[in-house]
């Protein structure tokens, strides 16, 4: 029926050629998907130990007082020295005389107090009675007695909070309904406050717990009296929390760190643990019910689990393979390639190939109303009412690339807004909940118009929108419903949560999720609870989908929610880090590497692939030593057939012999003839490299050179064996050792053994793949080697020979580009290479002129000091983004800061000249602490202007420096068991990797770079970007500097060392 | 009087590209269509008392949606989907695809969709040559809703969607027929009509089906019998026939006969391979036929009961016989018995004969 849908989604003239073309153009995504599938349902997550978590009490807060605030009216001035009677007229300001009738005065010592509707220049000139005076600002007098009258007419007890500049806030005990007073009995206009505001912390006793409001508190002990008492005044009842009867309540786990880390990885593997689709954990492999423990929920900051039950003792835990996402993209691919719907025609030109296909103009739209983007005089306004306008006009795509905090939520929100104001129905995914719930926040109770709905667990939806997660908002309604006595008549089986989810769904106008989490939202499951290839009907039950982050969202990924709407808004930054691809699901890919026939790369011939690329290579001593190489005559015809094309093309070949059997054609020679003498045994001599397949070994042994090193562990009579091991050991250490990174093989049995263990642990597939992640890291580097040296490796361990060289390095690319690239950076960026098979907009990037009349880059940042900004906006951003907006103008005076002032800059070097043992820069990690130290000095006295805490993040580039940063925050904060979030005065830490703090900022950034000879996965432009970007008053980085300064072979960590100023600790105090 | 008229019809296995709805339980929206069918219309103040809980724009889009499903007009009011919701508790849940469409035609309901199958694309299905247009008989009307002949589902057809100036194109796969069934009242005009018969294929493991039950509007089956028998007297209401010899053992006569037709044209309701009606008011064409009737009736009912009849019961008899019958109007006064030898071309057996005249001739003799 494929004919059918695509007569339906393009004219019938054209419906055959489209989709031929979709399907040549998705064919590496259904490949990819295939492969990643098999993998994964072979592959078991990294098992990890644990340990229970102490007993905590969920309590429940109430409010036992009511907050009223008190709000400045218009401006106060003092008029010094007026001892005339009060005047009955205006006063006359300025040139015009503008009269100004005061709205109160009043009588103080020192002259008049003046409080007027607007406000007066100070080189204005003020009259008033004919006399020329002088109006001096001044802060608000607060009436000196206030009071709280209930309505049955009796006094209620009140105290007030220190003033702020402009208000007041004013305590009442209970929470009765009041009136407030001044002492003469006249009303004051005062107006409700939710009794959290302002407050940061609540005490009972002696201890403070940081708080933000959340009703929900979680304590490891019960508090010893019946209240707390919140920062702001206002005492909180509390309960424990049962839960009611909608929460199940398990045991909660830690997971422990690995006690093996690899130094190299960017992410702990406890993340892959943290996520939404993680239902399920066991103890043991198989189907026994018992070794499998359900999972309720998780705190992805403390790395726990909720547990059904608790595991056995000393057992670890593991991940059953989960595939439903990789079944819901491979769907999602199937359903755009066999179904494709009318709503996907603009999906489909995705696919189409650049030459034919025909984009719609983009028309912006108008706007009547801003909401958010009113204001233009601030930086970057204009930009972002450019971009809302071409959302609204756009038929197909709209495009927003925005530098880090360059105000992409800002113009979500407001396009969202616009949406809304036109009817539509929108989704609105990202990879983090973060990037969510941000959006939420600033959207939900602000805007009476938006009526969401948040997909996703409800322990991880952030709490001040947790009203709309899903499950919440079920509960809710369910509960209104039961106490209103609506469906009482209803017999047994009717489900009262199921109505409520479906009376939800259809009237709320936002929906919300991360890119798994959506996955969850009743409409998706629908479309799950089908067999992966049935792509029958569906419905776009979304106009408009917003995705954020999409720099981290591969096309298939995106395309999963894309299906169910019509329109699609993508917003990222193709300068951040790419999507977080699983290395296995890449490996398993270019392991089944196929071509469209379904043909595939056979193993031996990768087995030859390999051992050619490894033994070519000087670390391999190529045509130091002989190699004497036994394997199956697959792999052998392969390797022979291999080097006979190269031969041609290259002099770096060995020299082959191949012993066989029967008659030997070139490079080849008999066994028997060897065993007879003759002379062609001596090529045995001659050769580099000798081969012959095992059943030959024993026959073929004594008459191999004694020099010879064999590439498997053999097993021969134990003469021969003296034979080898003699040879090897007399021949003991080479005149000039063989080096292989930053390790020397002195002696033959070393090296012999080191590539050994590297064919036995190493495949083809893997040596491609990560050289394949690798040159998409470096895509940006601004020097090519590294690039370009890792490009040639790829280049030599593709094959050769036909059929395998027309079409495997095309098949290879095409993985890469499913694989490693973005969905935005598929769209925006072209591959440079040749190597494509189908071209499209997935290949080719979306036009020029279509992608223009359609994006809008952001310009001006928001979040970063000057000094912070500088270097990522040379070396990033060309100079055209991250430029400065002018809301940082006075940040630090708005905000309070005043911490290392003397520095010479906002970002700072300290040098350290420590060293990276097991994955750990202890030296630097010191160095943070001394840092950690004196900000806690400071912060202790110095709170942020607007009473919030100040927020410090700890990176690093490595998961296994981030775990000993971890356990230094522990002795510094004394949270023994906190993991990534800690405390310290007026302050939350995070300590986090690079790669996990993308999306989040901080107003003071420590960055270790742990690495002191060698610039590891640092050197990868986007990487470095994201570690740069993330502070807002101070960075700290943490390093070698002499070796980033002058050794390192990245120009951008090069240019980070240079044009970063010292500056030691022992001056910040 | 009731009729059954069959037919066979033709079914065809289309697919097509359709945006279809499937009805689904959706007991909120039930309330609501509920509230409106008794407040004339839906507000969203309504909303308040029959689904609380939700906010204002919660419950402006709730109103926009049942709009957009077409339960409720632009206006608020029900409409026939609305009022379908409010009494079986289901909502249309719209979708597009390609389906299977297992169509039935006939005159009388033009074309209907006995089920439904979604299907997926195939990628190998590569036969963009096959299509065809979709017949002028099928087309969507989304306020129909058929029962899925095999699934427990409702389902309504809203459109057949297609590119701008494009006809929407169709395979039709393969073609059985299937036995329709009209059963009509035609007192009342109350009817239903059903389609039997098998499917083959892959489209169901059980093949054998009967639709349910579909009517025609009453008031359409006004005059029915006329079309078919012009001897109908509609003053009467009653078919005018020659004696028939059909009176029962006993003389027991309903005065109802069945008639069955061959190959009729129904007005538009289309051909019928047989029409079958039951229980046809019948009465006497002519004064010979009523007495010639009511004589039969008088001779039957003697040779049943074997009594000797004298002159008053005689009369009395043929008195019952006639009154409020249809031959009433033309029988006039009984026979003379005594010359009664023969009914309807039937002589008369001589104890028949004794039996209705020897009450006369014995008064005679006295």
């Amino acid at each position: 029926m494929k004919p059918l849908y695509f007569t339906a989604c393009v004219h019938p003239k054209r419906a055959r050629a489209v989709a031929n073309q979709a399907h040549g153009s998705l064919w590496p995504y259904t490949a990819y998907l295939k492969s990643a599938l098999d993998a994964a349902r072979k592959r078991e997550s990294r098992s990890v130990r644990w340990e229970p978590v102490p007993r905590e009490y969920p309590l429940r807060l109430t409010p036992m007082d009511s907050l009223l605030v008190m709000e400045a009216e218009g401006f106060w001035y003092r008029l010094e020295g007026w001892s005339d009677d009060v005047p009955d007229m205006p006063l006359f300001v300025g040139e015009q005389y503008r009269p100004i009738v005061p709205k109160r005065v009043e009588r103080v010592p020192s002259g008049l107090l003046l409080v007027l509707d607007s406000e007066v220049d100070p080189d204005e000139q003020v009259f008033w009675k004919g006399s020329p005076c002088t109006l001096t600002p001044t802060d608000p007098i607060w009436p000196d007695t206030l009071v709280a009258r209930r309505r049955d007419g009796t006094v209620a007890h009140l105290y007030q909070r220190p003033e702020q500049a402009d208000r007041i806030f004013l305590v009442i005990k209970g929470c009765d309904h009041v009136v407030l007073e001044d002492k003469h009995g006249a009303e004051l206009p005062h107006q409700v406050a939710d009794p959290h505001e302002g407050a940061t912390c609540l005490r009972v006793g002696r201890e403070k717990i940081p708080w933000n409001g959340q009703r929900d508190l979680t304590l490891e002990k019960l508090p010893d009296q019946g209240f707390f008492i919140a920062d702001n005044g206002v005492r909180w009842a509390w309960s424990e929390d049962e839960g009611g009867n909608r929460r199940r309540r398990g045991v909660w786990i830690q997971l422990l760190p690995p006690e093996e880390v690899d130094s190299e990885a960017a992410l702990d593997i406890r993340t892959a643990y943290m996520e939404e689709g993680v239902r399920e954990v066991r103890t043991r492999r198989g189907n026994n019910r018992n070794d499998a423990f359900e999972v309720f929920n998780f705190r992805r900051d403390n790395y726990q689990l909720e547990l059904e039950r608790l595991p056995a003792e000393e057992s670890t835990l593991f991940i059953p393979s989960s595939i439903s996402n990789l079944q819901r993209q491979r769907q999602a691919i199937f359903s755009l390639r066999d179904s494709p719907l009318p709503h996907h025609q603009a999906l489909l030109r995705l696919c189409e190939a650049p030459n034919r296909v025909r984009w719609p103009r983009c028309q912006p739209e108008s706007v009547s109303r801003w909401y958010l983007l009113g204001d233009e005089h601030w930086s970057g306004t204009i930009q972002q009412r450019e971009f809302v306008e071409k959302a609204l006009g756009t038929p197909d795509f709209a495009f927003l690339e925005g530098p880090p905090g360059s105000g992409k939520t800002h113009a979500i929100c407001e396009l969202v807004l616009q949406f809304i104001d036109q009817g539509l129905n929108v989704l609105l995914c990202s990879t983090t909940h973060v990037a969510v719930d941000n959006v939420l926040e600033r959207l939900v109770g602000k805007f009476e118009q938006v009526e969401a709905v948040r997909i996703g667990l409800a322990d991880r939806v952030d709490q001040t929108i947790r009203d709309v997660q899903i499950d919440e908002r079920i509960a809710a309604l369910t509960e209104t419903w039961r106490s209103a006595g609506v469906f009482a008549d209803r017999d047994d089986d009717f489900n009262l949560e199921r109505v409520a989810e479906a009376t939800i769904l259809s009237s709320v106008n936002l929906t919300c999720g991360t890119s798994t989490g959506i996955l969850a939202h009743p409409y998706i499951r629908r479309l799950s609870h089908r067999r992966e290839n049935d792509t029958g009907p569906r419905w776009p039950y979304f106009d408009v989908l917003i995705i954020d982050e999409a720099s981290k969202t591969t096309f298939q990924e995106f395309l999963v929610p894309a299906q169910l709407a019509s329109k699609w808004i993508v917003v990222g930054d193709v300068r951040q880090l790419p999507p977080f691809s699983e290395p296995k699901d890449l490996e398993a890919s270019i392991a089944e590497v196929s071509d469209e026939n379904e043909a595939k790369l056979s193993d031996a011939h990768q087995v030859a692939l390999l051992i050619l690329f490894r033994l070519q290579r000087p670390e391999a001593g190529f045509r130091r030593v002989r190699w004497l190489i036994e394997e199956g005559d697959d792999v052998l015809n392969a390797l022979c057939a291999e080097i006979e094309v190269r031969v041609t093309h290259s002099d770096r070949m060995p020299e082959i012999v191949r012993v066989v059997q029967g008659n030997p054609t070139d490079n080849e020679v008999s066994i028997t003839d060897i065993e007879a003498g003759q002379p062609v045994a001596l090529h045995l001599l001659a050769a580099d490299w000798i081969l012959f397949p095992p059943e030959l070994r024993d026959r073929v042994a004594p008459y191999l050179p004694p020099d010879g090193l064999a590439l498997r562990d053999w097993d021969l009579d134990s003469a021969r064996a003296f034979q080898f091991a003699r040879w090897l050991d007399r021949r003991g250490s080479f005149s000039k050792p063989i080096w292989e990174q930053r390790r020397q093989f002195r002696a033959a049995r070393e090296l012999a053994s080191r590539q050994r263990d590297f064919l036995r642990e190493e495949s083809w597939a893997k040596q491609v793949s990560w050289r394949l992640g690798r040159v998409h890291q470096l895509a940006c580097a601004r020097d090519d080697g590294q690039r370009e040296r890792r490009q040639d490796e790829i280049d030599s361990l593709m094959p050769a020979v036909d059929p395998y060289s027309k079409w495997v390095p095309q098949a290879i690319d095409a993985i890469r580009d499913v694989g490693v690239r973005s969905a935005i950076e598929s769209f925006r960026i072209g591959r440079s290479d040749r190597r494509v098979r189908c071209r499209s907009a997935l290949t080719e990037a979306i036009p020029q002129d279509v992608w223009k009349e359609r994006a809008v880059i952001l310009e001006f940042q928001h979040r970063m000091h000057p000094d912070i900004s500088r270097l990522p906006r040379d070396q990033f951003y060309e100079g055209v983004a991250l430029r400065d907006a002018n809301t940082l103008d006075e940040r630090d005076k708005r905000d309070g800061w005043s911490f290392a002032l003397r520095a010479p800059a906002r970002r700072v070097w300290t040098d350290v000249r420590g060293h990276d043992e097991r994955g750990i820069n202890q030296a630097e990690i010191e160095a943070m602490r001394r840092w950690l130290v004196a900000w806690r000095d400071y912060a202790e006295s110095h709170q942020r202007t607007d009473g919030k805490y100040w927020t410090v993040a700890c990176l690093s580039f490595y998961n296994r420096q981030e775990l000993g940063t971890r356990n230094m925050l522990r002795q510094l904060t004394g949270k023994a068991r906190a993991e990534t979030r800690f405390a310290l005065p007026n302050t939350t830490i995070a300590c986090a990797t690079v790669d996990r703090f993308q999306g989040r900022e901080a107003d003071f950034v420590l960055l270790s770079l742990r690495n002191t000879s060698r610039p590891g996965h640092m050197d990868s432009p986007n990487r470095l970007n994201v570690g740069i970007t993330r502070a807002r008053f101070l960075l700290v980085v943490f390093g070698h500097r002499k070796y980033f300064a002058e050794d390192c072979p990245s120009e951008e960590l090069n240019a980070l060392a240079d044009a970063t100023p010292l500056f030691e600790l022992g001056s910040v105090r | 009087m009731n009729a059954r008229l069959e037919a066979e019809v033709e079914i065809r296995n289309i697919a097509v590209f359709a945006e279809l709805a499937v009805w689904e339980k959706r007991p909120d929206l039930q309330v609501l269509c509920v509230a409106a069918r008794g407040h004339g219309a839906l507000e969203e103040d309504v909303f308040e008392t029959v689904l609380p809980g939700l906010s204002r724009r919660a419950r402006a889009n709730l109103l926009r949606h049942l709009r957009y499903i077409q339960l409720v007009d632009r206006n608020g009011v029900l409409t026939a989907l609305g009022r379908r919701c409010a009494s079986s508790g289901e909502a249309p849940a719209r979708e597009q695809g390609v389906y299977r469409l297992l169509v039935a035609f006939h005159p009388l309901f033009e074309s209907y969709v006995l089920d439904f199958k979604r299907t997926p694309g195939d990628r190998r299905d590569r036969d963009y040559s096959n299509h065809e247009q979709l017949p002028s008989w099928f087309s969507p009307n989304h306020n129909r809703v058929f029962t899925s002949i095999f699934q427990d589902k409702r389902f309504n057809i809203a459109k057949f969607p297609a590119q701008r100036g494009q006809s929407p194109v169709c395979r039709v796969e393969e073609m059985t027929t299937g036995n329709l069934q009209w059963d009509i009242d035609l007192g009342s005009g109350s009817n239903k009509w059903t389609i039997e018969g098998q499917v083959s294929g892959d489209w169901g493991r059980r093949g054998k089906f009967r639709s349910s039950p579909e009517s025609v509007e009453p008031s359409k089956l006004v005059d029915f019998c006329a079309d078919w028998e012009p001897q109908w007297d509609e003053q009467v209401g009653r078919l005018a026939i020659a004696y028939d010899g059909k009176v029962g053992q006993g003389g027991r006569e309903s005065f109802l006969r069945s008639r069955s037709y061959k190959n009729k044209q129904v007005r538009d309701f289309g051909p019928f391979d047989t029409v079958e009606v039951r229980d046809i008011p019948v009465g006497p064409a002519t004064k010979g036929d009523a007495r010639t009737w009511a004589t039969a009736i008088l001779v039957a009912q003697a040779e049943a009961e074997d009594i000797y009849m004298d002159p008053d019961a005689y009369q009395s008899e043929w008195s019952d016989i006639i009154e409020d019958t249809p031959l009433a109007k033309w029988a006039g006064d009984a026979p003379d018995p005594s010359v009664l030898s023969e009914v309807n071309g039937r002589l008369l057996a001589a104890r028949t004969r004794w039996l209705l005249s020897a009450g006369a001739d014995l008064g005679m003799e006295a």
